[in-house]
């Protein structure tokens, strides 16, 4: 790889456009971007823009993706940035001038992003030596062990990537402070009146409660499943070995680092396509001669989706719908609750707030409190969002709802958790012999137990006891969903489920044969 | 390390994934991709790494763009096809060569070669010019060998030869070739076995024969296709249905007619025999011919059955091979296979029989149709 730098003329103009921005009020870290042949560019993306990064087939299996949608040509990424201080930027050598400006002024716009929002406040910003270092411990392993074994591990530890508990980085425990004993200055005669029979038995059930949870392992659901497994994995499982743990560590602290990208995938995008369209309409670095190339792939970047929504299309808009609201002040008490339609749709009243409420909505949001605070049932006829469900008879997608608050809510379910399944650690001690019991947050929607059997054995092996996960299933047909205990047996291969007795917390009755895993084996 | 260790690690992965997964393909005798001559394309795999997730399109999704409510804004995807760990990426497809899945299938079939017939050998000039004449059109000089002809009489006879000398430039004593050095890219004229094969496909379209028959006799048809195409240069096929009577069809017909009718066996081979003897095209003498029948061998009257085996006897000669394979349908198995038992020797070297039950036993009539190597 070998990094150039902008263009002289390039390198003016950037100039230009990071004093023009910061005179709009964006404020970044400091950028440095590069620009890189084909090849080079197609290794950073393999790599998510970082110059290295542990050696995995993974990577190799991205690189050979995007070669082939390029090669295509369904696929050309114009932009490449990374959450780090100083940031980076790629460029694709060979691309016209008009598009590297309008990728610079993109960029800025998420590095503005990374900087501001609350979100990434906690991210590492010292991502590139940090990989960096990761990548040659990860390679001083290999060196060590041997390839395929610590490969083999790797394989183990990408299947637990995300399993993390992302908002704990934002709470704090708070101490629970000592109740002071309400009858000590109390006269005596009065005691009876405050120690209740019925206070007696409350304070009694929490006594009781506080024990029960100071007897358990974890003490209360545990979300963060890798910091759990790499702080107690090496007590339960003697074969696990120091380098093991931390790889396990390393994939947790890249699951931390990736995580405020996925929260903010709406927003991020819709502010950096924002900021790249003021720059390149409103303050004219399209220039005459690069309108009509930059109004076409403008216009791609914002195309809609039939079956998914455009993350950079709903992200700008909403934006922009934020944004004129709170120029006509069309918002607040007196605006919802005016009945008259006709003085609604001239509603006006000049408060030209709306820049500063985009600025304040992207430093405290993320995409869940962006859409359900502001995608209200206007925004939805404007951009023509639909909700769809499929319809099994005509084997259809069918056009269910228009309606702002259906939309909403799917769109939110879909993006709680990264769209992963929530999953807790409930007991490290299940059927008390050390095994593990997962617990899965059910809200409707069913875990795909074919991809879950592997993931499950790999838990097992790093575990070192059997791992089993409760949620619920239609055990028969048309029965409705029913709490289950589903265990992985055979290596992986199989999976049975069982009715799961929540008070007792154990299975009982038949055992049922789910789902036959992969009979992929590991030699290792 | 880097990007191309990586690349090579995942390379080697999707090999040993594609080598089970024909092994997997050869077991059921699926249809592995789309035909495009001597080209197959298949689904490119996509290792995927197993996480916890939800199963796919249980919610359906928001989309944007016009429509009322009830209106379709696409087809619902089928059910995730595929194992655990891999997909078929999106749009993306590799091309296999044909002959390499062959070996594949010869491999796991066990299956020797086909001895084409053997007198037939015609003389054929190739089609590409791949051989040197000294005489030839001025278009067809072949500039380095006719340079490399002056270059050695001029070194036999002590000519001087110019040398080139960066300081000094090319003197005039130059290679000049004479007209006897001239050479010319010329055709060659090779002896050939005639290599052309004639496949007629003739399916019982019976009101016995369900739809999971039908997709089994397209699962032979794929696989003995592949097969009978890299032993033989030229390939064609012909599509013969029949109930009490027979008629050609396209291809797509053979494989979406349905009829009601009783069944006639002899009605489809004296069909491949008039058809044979009619096309000025197909020679016996100079095709290779194989008839493959599908039937669930349930024919009407034991008169027909004896006239079948008649014309039979007719087409043996002619063939390299008339193949009978027998499907059992929801009506059950019939006489049909038992009978060629009883008429003909199991050793017969013209006439391979076969029988499927169930899905598994697709490749096992494979096997026997092309076992014996004819």
């Amino acid at each position: 790889m070998k990094p150039k730098p902008l263009p002289v003329e390039l390198e003016n103009d950037r100039v230009q456009i990071e004093s023009e921005m910061k005179g709009l009020g964006l404020d970044f870290f400091n950028t440095i971007y590069q620009v890189h042949d084909y090849n080079s560019i197609k290794e950073l993306i393999a790599y998510l823009g970082f110059p290295r990064r542990y050696p995995h087939w993974s990577f190799g299996r991205d690189h050979m993706i995007y070669e082939y949608g390029y090669n295509y040509g369904n696929q050309k990424v114009y932009e490449m940035v990374i959450n780090n201080d100083p940031s980076y930027a790629y460029l694709l050598e060979n691309n016209d001038l008009a598009i590297q400006r309008m990728v610079i002024a993109h960029v800025y716009g998420h590095v503005d992003f990374f900087k501001n929002n609350l979100w990434f406040s906690k991210t590492e910003r010292n991502a590139v030596e940090k990989f960096y270092e990761d990548a040659l411990l990860v390679e001083s392993f290999m060196d060590e062990y041997g390839y395929g074994k610590v490969v083999s591990f790797l394989d183990k530890c990408l299947q637990l990537k995300g399993l993390i508990d992302f908002h704990s980085q934002f709470m704090e425990e708070v101490e629970k402070q000592e109740q002071p004993d309400v009858l000590e200055d109390v006269d005596p005669w009065m005691k009876d009146f405050i120690m209740t029979e019925e206070y007696k038995a409350k304070l009694e059930q929490q006594e009781k409660e506080q024990l029960e949870k100071e007897s358990r392992f974890p003490q209360k659901l545990e979300k963060d499943i890798l910091k759990f497994l790499f702080e107690n994995a090496s007590r339960n499982n003697r074969k696990i070995e120091s380098w093991q743990l931390e790889l396990l560590r390393i994939m947790r602290d890249e699951s931390y680092y990736f995580a405020p990208q996925m929260m903010t995938k709406i927003m991020n995008e819709g502010w950096a396509v924002y900021w790249h369209s003021k720059m390149m309409s409103h303050h004219g670095w399209a220039k005459d001669d690069g309108i009509g190339l930059y109004s076409k792939t403008h216009a791609g970047v914002l195309r809609h989706g039939l079956l998914n929504i455009n993350p950079y299309q709903i992200g700008y808009e909403l934006y922009k719908h934020i944004e004129n609201k709170w120029n006509k002040g069309r918002h607040g008490f007196d605006f919802d609750r005016c009945k008259n339609q006709k003085r609604k749709d001239e509603w006006d009243t000049h408060a030209m707030e709306g820049l500063e409420k985009i600025f304040e909505v992207r430093k405290r949001y993320n995409d869940i409190l962006f859409l359900n605070e502001f995608l209200d049932q206007e925004f939805c006829d404007q951009e023509k969002l639909y909700d769809y469900e499929p319809d099994y008879q005509r084997q259809q997608l069918i056009i269910k709802s228009r309606d702002h608050r259906v939309i909403k809510q799917k769109l939110i379910k879909q993006l709680v958790n990264g769209g992963q399944p929530l999953l807790y650690v409930k007991n490290g001690d299940y059927n008390e012999e050390g095994e593990l019991l997962l617990y899965h947050d059910f809200d409707g929607r069913i875990m795909d137990l074919r991809w879950a059997a592997p993931v499950m054995h790999t838990l097992s092996k790093i575990w070192g006891r059997n791992v089993h996960l409760q949620t619920e299933f239609m055990l028969k047909k048309d029965g409705g969903f029913e709490p289950v205990v589903i265990s992985c047996v055979d290596k992986g291969k199989k999976l049975i489920a069982q009715k799961f007795n929540v008070d007792k917390e154990e299975g009982e009755g038949e055992k049922h044969i789910l789902a036959k895993g992969d009979d992929e084996d590991e030699k290792n | 390390m880097g990007i191309k260790k990586d690349r090579q690690e995942y390379e080697k992965r999707i090999k040993k994934l594609r080598e089970k997964k024909v092994k997997e393909f050869l077991k059921t005798g699926k249809v592995i991709g789309k035909r495009k001559g001597k080209a197959i394309e298949v689904p490119y795999p996509i290792l995927e790494i197993p996480r916890f997730k939800y199963g796919s399109g249980q919610q359906g999704g928001i989309g944007q763009g016009e429509g009322e409510e009830g209106d379709s804004v696409g087809e619902q995807p089928g059910e995730e096809e595929g194992k655990v760990g891999d997909k078929p990426g999106d749009h993306m497809s590799e091309v296999w060569d044909i002959s390499d899945l062959a070996k594949m299938m010869a491999e796991e079939l066990e299956l020797p070669n086909i001895e084409p017939k053997g007198n037939n050998t015609v003389e054929q000039t190739d089609d590409v010019l791949r051989s040197i004449s000294k005489v030839g059109p001025p278009g067809r000089l072949h500039r380095k060998r006719t340079y490399k002809e002056a270059l050695k009489r001029h070194i036999a006879m002590d000519l001087p030869i110019d040398e080139f000398n960066p300081l000094e430039g090319l003197s005039n004593e130059r290679v000049y070739p004479a007209p006897q050095d001239r050479r010319y890219r010329t055709f060659k004229n090779i002896q050939v076995p005639e290599m052309n094969a004639l496949l007629i496909y003739m399916m019982d379209v019976s009101g016995s024969m369900g739809e999971m028959q039908k997709e089994w006799v397209r699962r032979c048809a794929w696989w003995i296709d592949v097969w009978l195409s890299v032993q033989y240069k030229g390939l064609e096929s012909r599509y013969i249905i029949h109930d009490a009577a027979a008629k050609i069809v396209s291809k797509d017909e053979f494989f979406h007619t349905k009829e009601s009718g009783g069944t006639l066996i002899s009605s489809a081979y004296q069909k491949a025999y008039d058809f044979i003897m009619t096309s000025k095209k197909f020679k016996p003498t100079n095709w290779n011919i194989y008839i493959l029948h599908f039937s669930d061998g349930d024919n009407w009257s034991g008169k027909d059955t004896e006239k079948t085996f008649e014309i039979m006897d007719q087409l043996f000669p002619m063939t390299n091979m008339i193949g009978y394979t027998q499907v059992t349908s929801d009506y059950g198995s019939g006489q049909f296979l038992k009978e060629l038992g009883k008429r003909y020797d199991e050793n017969h070297e013209k006439l391979a029989t076969a029988k499927i039950d169930k899905e598994d036993e697709v490749m096992d009539a494979i096997k026997s149709l092309l076992g014996k190597g004819r």
